[in-house]
């Protein structure tokens, strides 16, 4: 395996002393593919798990489906989103299900799945494009190979570069570079023109559809909720398993840049404790979480470690600091 | 442990790299020479509950084993930290009784809905409140930093690893009681004398071959089998062999008697620290390092596949991936002496540590001790 550098991003520290530490990588990069900032090797690719949600979205928007079938934004919303904990996100899945005609037993997860929506509205493209629905989860079946070509063209990643996995819901993952992952997050914000009109016009109501409902991106105490809520409108955030997450910052608002950005954060060995102190230590860096933001998000930045007693022994604390790159330097 | 950590353990996802868990791993014999180190040696590495058999070698060396009448199980679970099974909490409670007290005198954090004599470090508070009763000191604070049964502990496991007490960082560990610190090698080396204490006094000899006869005779009090743990696995599919002891944040240390690692004729220490802590990596890079260092053969590895062979699966139960090590640990050419120094005897190399970085936090330097 080729030597990474992954860059240490937050550390455990008990009585003074490091007692472990969280590697990985931050890349911020334009819908150009320009990178603006980075900590540790932007070349380490990784699998986009459950980040890919809003781009796996956008293939029932640009096909039509969502439309055809009547889509709400917060059923888009939905499309995007993990975690099935409340009754309104079953709520949505049945929703959506009933409007695109499915029954349980055409998806290879239940309702109750926390990847439910993405699931459905995959078989609503397929149903739309006149694709069969058996088989929705090969990674050969002409949805995924849409699937596939659309993250490849935001991505900027030629689309047999991509690698492929199996998800942990059973249908196909993406493997790509952050500076891919990251550029693809920027299109959803601030789509160039060299992409089809349909699919700008997707990459935009997906967000104002996650922006306008985010209780369905996640869901309470989740973080992609409460950054959307306490930054609104400036970003929409997307976990991902393993340790990723990745956010597209809205235009006019990621400073030295008055186009939309895409921030691709991965905890090189997953730990949900260093990843949320890693986002909100981006943005906080990045001029974009400004102290009256803090007070709604302490329960991701203030992180003491404490003993069996709740006695405080330690903290858990940032310790990397962005590097901006050269002004049009790809 | 902020030192350059190697990569230990992969996630591949469908033949692709998708996770790793970086570490460092120091093998050491017992006159401080270290035979295999990956990753650059760490100043300051927590020992956690990996302390917990040199912990107990205060109980016996006092004398407070022998006059409560400390049996090899009892002995054991001092320096376990155990599932809370029924006989683990007979065996500490047995030792409590034996002592004088009672389950309040532990001041162990209470496991959700059960009694503290249930928490994994029981035995381990059981083992220092016995020695303090035995010794005539107070048990109402012997959680204390300055309690000098404390005290004595820091002094017995600097002299263990190679240091001065004061080189030894500290902070206040899971269950309330202090925990320390010492450089990867160190606590190699301090397990290799476990294995092999002719270095030490008499009696300390003594504690020492009763703490490993206690641990390898009972292995299933030193974790338990409710869940299955593999401190107890390894000493069971190892017998004779070594004393095995994990530390949370994911350390394991393990003392491998003379004779039992294959191109060396004496004991051998082995520490390993996964960087991040997280534990999904953990057992199948402690199996390996094992393996590589010839301490475990193929009948053994059959026997240990649930450490190892670790798939990882889709939510419909396929396999999709798997977890493995990636790491080769290469013989040193001209073994150095555990802290750099030009002296591997005991006690050298003092001030390396020192400028190492271990001196990161400190208490006071421990005065005289009973």
């Amino acid at each position: 395996m080729v030597k990474i550098d992954a860059a240490p991003l937050v550390e455990a520290v008990r009585n003074g002393l490091v007692e472990a530490q969280h590697r990985g990588f931050v890349t911020i990069c334009d819908a150009a593919g320009t990178r603006l900032a980075q900590v540790g090797d932007a070349s380490f690719a990784t699998f986009l798990r459950s980040s890919a949600k809003p781009l796996q979205a956008l293939v029932a928007l640009e096909s039509g489906a969502a439309d055809a079938f009547g889509f709400s934004a917060e059923e888009i919303s939905r499309v995007c989103g993990s975690f099935s904990t409340q009754s309104y996100h079953l709520a949505a899945v049945e929703s959506l299900m009933r409007k695109v005609g499915l029954h349980e037993e055409q998806m290879i997860v239940p309702p109750s799945h926390g990847c439910a929506g993405k699931h459905v509205a995959m078989l609503a493209t397929a149903r739309h494009q006149g694709y069969p629905l058996s088989g929705y989860e090969l990674p050969d079946h002409p949805v995924q190979r849409d699937i596939r070509n659309v993250i490849a063209a935001l991505a900027r990643v030629p689309a047999e570069e991509l690698g492929v996995a199996v998800d942990g819901c059973g249908v196909p993952t993406w493997w790509l570079p952050m500076t891919g992952i990251a550029t693809s997050f920027a299109c959803l914000v601030d789509p160039p023109d060299s992409l089809p009109a349909a699919l700008r016009q997707a990459c935009l109501r997906v967000t104002d559809a996650m922006l306008a409902h985010p209780d369905q991106v996640g869901g309470p105490g989740e973080i992609s909720t409460d950054l959307n809520k306490a930054l609104h409108p400036m970003l929409v955030g997307k976990t991902g398993a393993e340790g990723l997450f990745v956010m597209a910052i809205r235009p006019g608002y990621f400073p030295g840049t008055s186009r939309g950005v895409g921030i691709a954060i991965k905890i090189e060995g997953t730990a949900s404790r260093a990843e949320f102190l890693t986002v909100v230590e981006t943005l906080r860096q990045g001029g974009l979480v400004r102290p009256e933001h803090m007070e709604p998000l302490r329960s991701y930045w203030d992180t003491p470690l404490y003993n069996g007693e709740r006695t405080i022994v330690g903290e858990l604390r940032p310790c990397f600091t962005l590097r901006g790159e050269e002004a049009g330097r790809p | 442990m902020n030192s350059e950590a190697q990569p230990l353990v992969e996630h591949i996802r469908g033949g692709y790299l998708e996770s790793q868990h970086r570490g460092v791993i120091a093998v050491c014999d017992s006159t401080g020479h270290v035979l295999y180190s990956l990753g650059e040696p760490s100043p300051a590495v927590f020992l956690r509950s990996s302390a917990k058999p040199i912990q107990a070698i205060p109980v016996i060396e006092s004398g407070a084993a022998d006059r409560f009448a400390l049996d090899p199980p009892e002995l054991a679970v001092i320096c376990g930290s155990h599932n809370g099974e029924e006989y683990h909490v007979e065996a500490v409670g047995s030792i409590l009784r034996k002592a004088g007290l009672s389950q309040a005198a532990l001041q162990c954090p209470a496991p959700s809905g059960k009694a503290p004599i249930h928490n994994n470090c029981s035995g381990k508070h059981a083992g220092m409140l016995a020695t303090c009763v035995h010794m005539g000191w107070p048990t109402e604070d012997y959680r204390r930093l300055d309690h000098p049964v404390q005290r004595q502990i820091r002094r017995v496991w600097a002299e263990f690893a190679g240091l001065a007490p004061y080189q030894l960082g500290w902070a206040i560990d899971g269950c309330g009681v202090p925990t320390w610190a010492a450089p990867i090698q160190g606590i190699a080396l301090a397990f290799a004398r476990l294995a092999d204490p002719s270095s030490f006094a008499g009696k300390r000899q003594e504690a020492c071959v009763r703490v490993v006869q206690a641990m390898q005779a009972h292995p299933e009090m030193v974790a338990g089998t409710a869940p299955r743990r593999i401190c107890t696995d390894l000493m069971r599919a190892k017998g004779r062999a070594l004393v095995a002891k994990s530390g949370a944040g994911c350390l394991y240390a393990v003392g491998v008697l003379p004779g039992h690692c294959p191109g060396y004729s004496g004991a051998v220490g082995i520490a390993l620290k996964i960087e991040d802590g997280d534990g999904r990596g953990f057992h199948p890079a402690v199996i390996e390092a094992l393996r590589q260092l010839g301490i475990l053969q193929r009948d053994d590895l059959e026997a240990l596949r649930p450490y190892w062979d670790v798939p990882i699966k889709d939510g419909l139960d396929h396999i999709v991936g798997q977890i493995r090590p990636c790491f080769t640990l290469a013989r040193e050419e001209r073994p150095q002496s555990a802290y750099g120094g030009g002296d591997a005897e005991r006690g050298a190399g003092a001030e390396g540590v020192a400028a190492a970085g271990c001196a990161g936090a400190l208490g006071s330097e421990p005065g005289p001790l009973g």
